[in-house]
């Protein structure tokens, strides 16, 4: 008897999309796909997180995309005012009701039609969800819990406490999870037994030919500069990073710039000549990027991977983030690729440290490189997947 | 439930780099005692936003003022008067008036950035505090609950 396809559900997919557990998802498709297991992607007509979660960007039905047969379905209409005043107390560390969860959950972004195919084709897949907090996960995952493993993305945030998670979470096959902080959450917030938590990692493609000199010299950058790759904005902790860089520059001058890569805007008062914006770019100019920085900074507090950390070692250059985050500073310590900062005197005093210390900066890349080659490559994390999706027979 | 996978612990164990060149603890215990040497006023560390307290708005309102209460410095901003001929000259003018307030302004923010350190270090070891009392007025309340069943026994 074949055993049933795997089916990675998912908010949103497409190539142009961004984001750590959208990269992932993408990742583990495609490399399914290319390595001849049945895997399809079911997701939402909806066009990415930074779009309107109530209009369908996308036609519904099957297409494939790189290899991937990708189902759509139309979402679910929103009331995006009422998701919004719930989102913003849990955002600000307020308690809310169960009325209010219940609100959250209606207006977060789903497809009834999704839940509905769920539900009728339950035993012709074993369903990965990700990332939790999505309606597609939250709903999806109740259809056919006894066939549903959630690979959640999860770090301890507001989400992570509701009880709808805590009541869906015991109730799934399985998890695969990224790192064992995250592991370690997942028992504590949820007791879920551990012969159910896997740790799988994710894969991570290796950057194919990465030149400095062509970035400097396309964004006519000289002297010496950090790199930021990543969502802007408050849950990634950016306005930290630029107001200690801000004041690191006032109090000591000199010629660094801050290069800042990916979605979102920027407050007015960071707009600076030694702060550079890039937005979104394409893959190899943030690889050239990332091989050219004195280092990469992660400010966020929360991250339940950060596949960024390893972009960066992968092009020989180490990290420094936030003391606060058990999962980089597990990365760094582990890898040992990287410093980390409490507060800004640590900030401006690790930076001093890495410019002052190229030789043993150029080590710590390595370093990093390595612990991404001996743990992420995509035939480990692939074996792992496979083993907690199948048991035992799969290999 | 019955193919259920079990984790299998080879696979699963995350492999670690025993023989760094550069080891980052030391490195960072290098970087700290430099800084407790000759750092500058060390402001208290950022405690991670959702910290754990049972009071979401006193988490809250703490790491905000945690993560701003040096954020009073001011720049250079001045906008080119739009004058023919003189432009130039009262953008030069301009900008140097500014230069001299952005200097005393500075100055005094200083000031202001000391004493809103001293101001956050101390809410933050009050908040600590108010932890610890309300564990102990807990304790306590067990405490007397046992004695008070303790006394009914005897």
């Amino acid at each position: 008897m074949s055993r049933p396809a795997i089916a990675l559900v998912t908010p949103w997919y497409g190539a142009d999309i961004t984001g750590g557990a959208e990269t992932v998802c993408r990742g583990l498709a495609e490399h399914l796909a290319h390595a001849g297991h049945a895997v399809e992607v079911l997701t939402t007509c909806a066009w990415r997180f930074q779009s309107d979660w109530g209009k369908n960007h996308h036609r519904p039905g099957l297409e494939t995309l790189n290899g991937v047969p990708v189902r759509r379905f139309r979402v679910r209409p929103r009331d995006g005012q009422a998701f919004h005043q719930v989102n913003l107390r849990l955002m600000r560390g307020l308690g809310i009701s169960t009325a209010d969860e219940q609100q959250f959950m209606q207006h977060i972004i789903g497809s009834d039609e999704l839940v509905a195919y769920i539900g009728e084709h339950r035993d012709a897949y074993r369903f990965v969800f990700l990332p939790y907090m999505f309606g597609t996960s939250y709903w999806g995952a109740r259809a056919a819990p006894e066939n549903s493993l959630m690979m959640p993305c999860l770090h301890d945030e507001a989400y992570a406490h509701m009880a709808a998670f805590r009541a869906l979470m015991p109730s799934l096959r399985g998890f695969l999870l990224l790192s064992q902080p995250e592991r370690d959450l997942m028992q504590s917030l949820y007791g879920i037994p551990a012969e159910r938590l896997h740790l799988i990692g994710a894969g991570v493609d290796a950057a194919a030919g990465a030149n400095p000199a062509r970035f400097r010299e396309k964004h006519r950058l000289a002297g010496p500069y950090i790199v930021y790759v990543g969502r802007r904005d408050e849950t990634k902790n950016t306005p930290l990073l630029l107001d200690h860089f801000r004041r690191m520059k006032l109090e000591q001058g000199g010629d660094l710039k801050l290069v800042l890569i990916g979605p979102g805007g920027m407050p007015a008062a960071a707009a600076r000549p030694d702060v550079i914006d890039l937005g979104v770019t394409d893959e190899q100019t943030k690889h050239d990027a990332l091989a050219g920085a004195l280092c990469l900074v992660n400010p966020s507090l929360n991250e339940s991977f950060s596949l960024v950390l390893m972009e960066a070692w992968l092009a020989g250059r180490p990290v420094l983030v936030h003391a606060g985050c058990a999962v980089t500073v597990g990365h760094c310590r582990a890898g040992h690729g990287g410093l980390f900062f409490a507060n800004y005197a640590e900030f401006s005093g690790a930076l001093r440290w890495l410019s002052e210390h190229p030789t043993e900066a150029a080590a710590m890349g390595a370093q990093g490189a390595r612990y991404v080659r001996a743990n992420f490559t995509w035939e480990r994390v692939l074996a792992k997947m496979l083993r907690a999706v199948y048991g035992e027979a799969a290999g | 439930m019955s193919e259920l996978a079990k984790p299998l612990p080879d696979l699963e164990q995350i492999v670690e780099i025993r023989d760094p060149a550069v080891n980052v603890d030391d490195v960072m215990a290098q970087i700290r005692a430099t800084l407790a040497a000759h750092g500058p006023l060390m402001p208290p560390d950022v405690p991670p936003l959702g910290a754990q307290s049972d009071d979401g708005a006193l988490a809250f309102h703490l790491t905000q003022a945690n993560l701003t209460y040096d954020q009073v410095f001011v720049e250079m901003n001045v906008m080119r008067p739009n004058v023919p001929l003189l432009g130039g000259w009262l953008a030069r003018l301009k900008a140097r008036a500014h230069e001299l307030a952005v200097y005393y302004v500075n100055q005094h923010a200083g000031l202001q950035v000391n004493f809103n350190s001293s101001l956050v270090r101390v809410l933050s070891l009050l908040a600590a505090r108010d932890a610890e009392v309300r564990a102990l007025r807990a304790d306590l309340e067990r405490l007397r609950a046992r004695l008070d069943e303790l006394e009914r026994r005897a």
